[in-house]
C-alpha cells in the first residue's frame, strides 16, 4: 500500500464532529502537554491512516515519545498565505534516546496527544516510502530550524 | 455575427488538507555522526507547496 500522511483516519472523524458540535468522540484538543513524537515499524497508508505499530521499549530499551511542547508551545505557526495555505514547523530539534537492545525499523513517525508508553490519539501520521533501519546505538533526530532544514513541517490548504 | 467571448471557468486552487512531512536525522549517539537521513514523501509536497506560486 501506499505510503500517506495527514491526519489519521480517527482524526478525520473526530475533527469532523467537532465541527459539526457533536459532543461524542469530538476532537480532545493536547491543550496541556501538546502533541508526542511517536515513532512507528509499520505504516499507517494512504488508504486506511490507521494501525501502524509503534515502538516498543521492551525491545528498543531507550525508547519513549518525545514531546514537542506542552500547550502548544515550540510549534512556529505562519499565517495563512494564498497557495500555500497555513504553515507550521517544530522551533526545537526533538532527539530520541539512541536505539538499545534491539536494532529498530522506521516505516512512519506519528504525533500523539499523550506520553504513553502507550495510548492516547494518534491525530496526525508522516509515512516513510520504505523502511529504514535504525540499529542500536542511532539516535533518531528531527532538526530545529537552526541549522535546519526543521525536521517537523505540516501545511493546511 | 457577434462573438461573444467568455471566460471560461478557472478550475479550483489545488487543495490537499493537511499534509505532514518530515525530514529525519539518524544519528551514531556516540560520536555525532550522521548515518542516514531520511525525507518522507509529506516533506516533499509540503516543499512543493512552499515553491509554487498560486495560479488562480
Amino acid at each position: 500500500m501506499a505510503a500517506g500522511f495527514g491526519l489519521t483516519a480517527a482524526a478525520d472523524a473526530s475533527i469532523t464532529r467537532t465541527i459539526l458540535g457533536v459532543a461524542a468522540s469530538s476532537y480532545a484538543s493536547p491543550t496541556t502537554n501538546g502533541l508526542y513524537v511517536g515513532l512507528f515499524n509499520t505504516q499507517f497508508t494512504n488508504s486506511t491512516k490507521a494501525g501502524a505499530t509503534e515502538w516498543v521499549v521492551a525491545s528498543d530499551g531507550s525508547y519513549a515519545r518525545q514531546q514537542i511542547g506542552a500547550a502548544g508551545a515550540n510549534w512556529t505557526i505562519a499565517a495563512y498565505a494564498n497557495g500555500i495555505g497555513v504553515v507550521w514547523t517544530n522551533s526545537l530539534q526533538v532527539t530520541f534516546p539512541g536505539v538499545t537492545l534491539n536494532n529498530q525499523t522506521l516505516n512512519s513517525v506519528g504525533f500523539i496527544d499523550t506520553v504513553g508508553p502507550t495510548g492516547g490519539n494518534i491525530n496526525v501520521f508522516s509515512d516513510l516510502s520504505a523502511p529504514t533501519p535504525v540499529n542500536i546505538g542511532i539516535q533518531v533526530i528531527f532538526a530545529g530550524p537552526s541549522p535546519g532544514p526543521n525536521g517537523i513541517s505540516f501545511t493546511t490548504y | 455575427m457577434n462573438v461573444e467571448i467568455v471566460n471560461e471557468p478557472q478550475p479550483p486552487p489545488k487543495r490537499g488538507s493537511l499534509v505532514a512531512g518530515c525530514h529525519i536525522l539518524l544519528v551514531e549517539e556516540k560520536t555525532g555522526k550522521t548515518v542516514n537521513e531520511v525525507k518522507t514523501p509529506g516533506y516533499f509536497v509540503n516543499e512543493k507547496r512552499l515553491r509554487e506560486e498560486s495560479k488562480y
